[in-house]
C-alpha cells in the first residue's frame, strides 16, 4: 500500500520550514565542555591555560595570532588539553573543562564597560576579547600578515536574518525576539562602515514587519521558505551582482556575510553586557513533532543537548549537525557543538536501495542545479574515471548545495562524486587548477 | 552525567548503529523501480482498452512479451552481471512498449526475437538501463520490421474485426488513395482506438491519459511532447496546404497510427532524450518534423520507428546546446 502511494506521490518539492516552537529554551550548564581550537578556514587558537588550571566563565583560554580569543563557557578546572573530532570532521586540539559547580561572576563584570561609539579600534579589540566572531564569516582567519594588509575595503555587508537550511530557525527567532538589538547592531555597523552597502535578509512572511523596523538601517531582502531560494552563494551573487569564486572567502572580496546571532553578540560585547559564551541551535527532524531551539554553553556535547530534550542518540540513525542539505552526520554523541546552529535528527534508514545505482540520464540534477553545471555528464565521467574529460564542463563551479543528490531518483552519491572530482583537480595529481586559470 | 569523557574516542559500539554520511540527508529519490512502475501505470489504461477491444489476444501479446523480457533480462544478468538489475522493472516497461507496437497476431517466436533484440542487444549490450543510445523497444521493432515485413502486418492482424470503419491502417489508405481517405474514418473511432494499428499504440485517448499522468508527476518534461506536437502540426499544415490532394489534415496525422504513443512514451524516454530544456524542445520539434517527412515522402506507412531512432541519434548533439555554467571562470 505504501509503495502504491509512493507511485502516486506528487512532484518533487524542495525542503521547507517545519513546524516550530518559537521559544528559545535555555539549557543548564553541562558537566563538561570541550572547546576545540582549530576551525575550518585556517583558524587556530593557542591555549593560554594548562591542564589543572582553574578557569572561570568568560576567561580567555585560547588566543589566535591576530588576537582573537576563545573563552571558557563554564567555570571549572581544565581537565586536559587533548584532541577531538569536531562536528565538521576536523581533528582539532581542544581544551576540556570540568564543571566544578562554582558560580560564575555575572556577565557584566567579565568585560570592562561599554566601548565608546566612535572608536573603531577599541570596538575591534573588544570584539576579539569577547570571543565574538569579528564581523565576517569565520573568526580569526589566520592570514599571513601580507594577506591581512592586502584585504580589500569592505564594500558590502549582508546580515542574514535567515539561515540557509530551512530547518535551522535560530536567526529568524533572534531577529524577531531581539529586534531592538538587531536594529542597534545594524546602526553600529553603518557607523563603523559608512560607505558599505548593508543588507538584511528576512523570511518572506516577516518582510513588512522588517521594513518598518529596519528599513532605515539596511536594505531588506525577503527570502523564500524553500531551500532553493536560500542557497548562500547564489543569494550573495544575486545581491552584489557578481559571483565570488567558490574557493575564496567572502572577506577577500570586500564582503561580509554575518549571522544575526553574531550581530546580537557583537552589540552585547560592545555594550559591555556579556561576552559570547552561549550558542543557539535548532533541533528538528522528521521524527520530531516540532523544531525546538535551544541555547547552551559553547562546547557542550551533542549528548548533553539530546539528553536535555529527553532524547538519546540510540533512537536515531543519523544525528546530523547542520541542516538536512549540507549537514554532516556524526558518528558519536560526544562531539562538541560550537558554531553550528542546527541539529537534524533522522530515525529511519536512509541508505539508498543500491549504493551506486546506474544513472538513467533523466537529467533532473542538471535542471535543478543553481550553477547550471551539466551534472549528469560530469557524474558519469567521474564514475568511469575520466576526470580529465570533465574540464570543459567546469565542475569547479559546484558549491555543493546538494540539490542534485536531493532530486536524484536513483539516489546516487552525486555531491560526493563532484567533490571527489574537484578535490582530485585541486590536488593536482591528475590535473592542475591554479589561481591564474587552467593549466 | 559524570561518566562523560568526550575527549576520548567513541567506542566501537557508538559507531555501530550510526550511518556515516554527508548530505543531503533527505532525498526524494525512491529508486529506479519506482520510475518504471510509474511508466507501467501510465501504460495501463491503454492496455486495458486494448484488452477490452481485442480480448485475450491482446493479453497474450502483453503477457508473452513481459515474460520473455524478464526471462532474458535475468539470463543476461546471470551471464554478464551489471548494475542494471532485473529488479528495477525496466524490462517490464520496455516489454510493454514493445508489445504495444507489435501486431495482434504476432507469433510467439516473433515476440521472443523482439524481446531478445530489445533486452540483450538494445539494452544490455550498451550497458543496461541508462546506457543505450536508442530506445530498445523501437530498435527491436525496426529490426523485426526489416526482417519479417510480412509478419509485422497490422492490417492482416485485424482483418476479422467487426468494426464499421475501413479495416486498413489509416495512413496506408491515405498513401494509396490520397486525402479522400479521411472520409472513411470517424474522429471518435480514431480517438477511442478503433483503428487498425499495433496491439495498443492506437489507443489515442487512453495513451493521452497515461501521458498526462506522467506529466503531472513530472516523470517526463512538457517540452518534449509540446515540441513534438508543434513540429508535427506545423509540418503537417504546410504539407496539407501545399498539396491538399495528397496530404490529409494535420489532425488526421495526429490521431492515426502511433503518434500520441510516440509523443508521450517513445521520445520521452529518459535515457535517449536530451537533458537540458532548450534541447528537449528542439528534440521534440525534430522528432515531429522527421515523423511527418517519413510519413509523407517514404515507403513506410507509420514512420514512428524511424523517426524515433533518427531523433535518438541527434540527442547527444542537441544536448551540446547547454546553458553557461555560472561561476565557470572561478578557478
Amino acid at each position: 500500500m505504501q509503495g502504491l502511494l509512493k507511485i502516486f506521490s506528487s512532484k518533487p518539492v524542495l525542503p521547507a520550514v517545519p513546524d516550530y516552537d518559537p521559544v528559545i529554551r535555555q539549557l543548564d550548564d553541562p558537566e563538561q565542555v570541550t572547546i576545540p581550537l582549530d576551525y575550518p578556514g585556517h583558524i587556530h587558537y593557542l591555549p593560554t591555560v594548562k591542564a589543572g588550571d582553574r578557569v572561570r566563565r568568560g576567561q580567555v583560554i585560547g588566543r589566535s595570532r591576530l588576537g582573537n580569543c576563545t573563552l571558557a563557557s563554564i567555570s571549572g578546572t581544565v581537565r586536559d588539553i587533548s584532541t577531538v573530532w569536531t562536528a565538521q570532521s576536523v581533528h582539532s586540539p581542544a581544551i576540556v573543562i570540568d564543571n566544578d559547580g562554582t558560580t560564575a561572576p555575572p556577565p557584566e563584570e567579565m568585560l570592562d564597560g561599554p566601548v565608546p561609539l566612535g572608536d573603531p579600534f577599541g570596538a575591534l579589540a573588544r570584539i576579539r576579547e569577547a570571543g565574538v566572531n569579528p564581523p565576517w564569516r569565520l573568526s580569526g582567519r589566520d592570514y599571513t600578515d601580507g594577506t591581512i594588509a592586502n584585504l580589500p575595503r569592505i564594500e558590502a555587508v549582508i546580515v542574514t536574518g535567515i539561515q540557509e537550511e530551512p530547518t535551522i530557525l535560530t536567526s529568524q527567532l533572534l531577529l524577531e525576539q531581539r529586534a531592538d538589538t538587531v536594529a542597534e547592531g545594524l546602526r553600529r555597523t553603518r557607523l563603523l562602515l559608512p560607505d558599505a552597502r548593508l543588507w538584511l535578509t528576512v523570511p518572506e512572511q516577516l518582510f513588512t514587519w522588517a521594513e518598518t523596523r529596519f528599513a532605515e538601517h539596511a536594505e531588506i531582502v525577503a527570502i523564500p521558505d524553500q531551500y532553493g531560494g536560500r542557497i548562500e552563494r547564489e543569494l550573495v551573487a544575486r545581491l552584489i551582482g557578481r559571483r565570488i569564486p567558490n574557493r575564496h572567502s567572502f572577506i577577500s572580496h570586500g564582503l561580509i556575510v554575518q549571522d544575526v546571532e553574531y550581530l546580537v553578540a557583537m552589540v552585547e560585547a560592545l555594550d559591555g553586557r556579556s561576552p559570547f559564551l552561549q550558542k543557539c541551535l535548532t533541533i528538528s527532524g522528521p521524527s520530531l513533532d516540532q523544531a525546538v531551539t535551544l541555547r547552551f554553553p559553547l562546547g557542550s556535547s551533542l549528548r548533553h543537548i539530546l539528553h536535555s530534550q529527553g532524547l538519546s542518540i540510540e533512537q536515531f540513525t543519523r544525528p546530523v549537525v547542520g541542516g538536512p542539505m549540507k549537514g554532516v552526520a556524526q558518528y558519536s554523541d560526544l562531539t562538541p557543538i560550537t558554531y553550528n546552529s542546527g541539529l537534524y535528527l533522522v530515525a529511519e534508514d536512509l541508505s539508498p536501495f543500491d549504493p551506486i545505482a546506474p544513472c538513467i540520464f533523466c537529467g533532473r540534477c542538471t535542471r535543478v542545479c543553481p550553477a547550471r553545471i551539466q551534472v549528469h555528464l560530469i557524474n558519469r565521467m567521474i564514475e568511469f574515471g575520466q576526470i580529465e574529460s570533465t574540464h570543459h564542463l567546469h565542475p569547479e563551479a559546484c558549491h555543493e548545495c546538494g540539490l542534485c543528490a536531493y532530486v536524484c531518483p536513483a539516489e546516487r552519491p552525486i555531491v560526493q562524486l563532484l567533490h571527489f572530482c574537484n578535490h582530485e583537480m585541486s590536488l593536482g595529481e591528475r590535473h592542475v587548477w591554479s589561481e591564474e586559470g587552467q593549466q | 552525567m559524570k561518566e562523560l569523557k568526550m575527549y576520548q574516542p567513541a567506542r566501537p559500539t557508538d559507531a555501530g548503529m550510526l550511518d556515516v554520511a554527508v548530505g543531503p540527508h533527505c532525498r526524494i529519490g525512491n529508486g529506479l523501480a519506482l520510475i518504471h512502475q510509474r511508466w507501467l501505470l501510465a501504460l495501463l489504461p491503454a492496455m486495458a482498452g486494448s484488452c477490452y477491444l481485442f480480448g485475450p489476444a491482446a493479453l497474450r501479446v502483453f503477457g508473452l512479451s513481459v515474460c520473455f523480457a524478464i526471462a532474458l533480462d535475468l539470463l543476461a544478468e546471470r551471464l554478464a552481471p551489471s548494475r542494471d538489475l532485473t529488479s528495477n522493472w525496466s524490462s517490464v516497461t520496455l516489454a510493454l512498449m514493445l508489445a504495444f507496437m507489435l501486431p495482434l497476431n504476432a507469433p510467439w517466436w516473433l515476440i521472443l526475437t523482439g524481446c531478445f533484440f530489445m533486452v540483450v542487444v538494445g539494452k544490455k549490450l550498451f550497458g543496461g538501463v541508462g546506457g543505450y543510445p536508442a530506445q530498445p523497444a523501437v530498435l527491436s521493432i525496426a529490426i523485426l520490421q526489416l526482417s519479417w515485413p510480412g509478419r509485422m502486418d497490422n492490417t492482416g492482424a485485424l482483418k476479422d474485426m467487426d468494426w464499421q470503419v475501413a479495416l486498413v491502417e489509416p495512413l496506408r489508405l491515405l498513401k494509396s488513395i490520397g486525402a479522400s481517405a479521411e472520409s472513411h474514418y470517424q474522429w471518435t473511432d480514431l480517438l477511442l482506438g478503433r483503428q487498425v494499428a499495433g496491439t495498443a499504440d492506437g489507443m489515442v485517448l487512453l495513451l493521452l491519459l497515461g501521458g498526462l499522468f506522467l506529466l503531472v508527476l513530472r516523470e517526463i518534461q512538457w517540452q518534449l511532447p509540446a515540441g513534438f506536437f508543434i513540429g508535427l502540426l506545423t509540418t503537417a499544415t504546410l504539407l496539407h496546404l501545399s498539396d491538399p490532394e495528397a496530404f490529409a489534415s494535420p489532425l488526421f496525422y495526429l490521431l492515426s497510427g502511433g503518434t500520441v504513443f510516440m509523443a508521450f512514451f517513445l521520445i520521452t524516454d529518459h535515457t535517449t532524450s536530451p537533458v537540458n530544456r532548450v534541447p528537449m524542445f528542439c528534440y521534440g520539434i525534430l522528432a515531429g518534423v522527421l515523423l511527418m517527412l517519413i510519413r509523407g515522402y517514404s515507403q513506410h506507412v507509420d514512420g514512428i520507428v524511424y523517426a524515433v531512432l533518427l531523433a535518438n541519434l541527434c540527442s547527444p548533439l542537441l544536448d551540446m546546446i547547454k546553458p553557461t555554467v555560472k561561476g565557470a571562470e572561478d578557478v
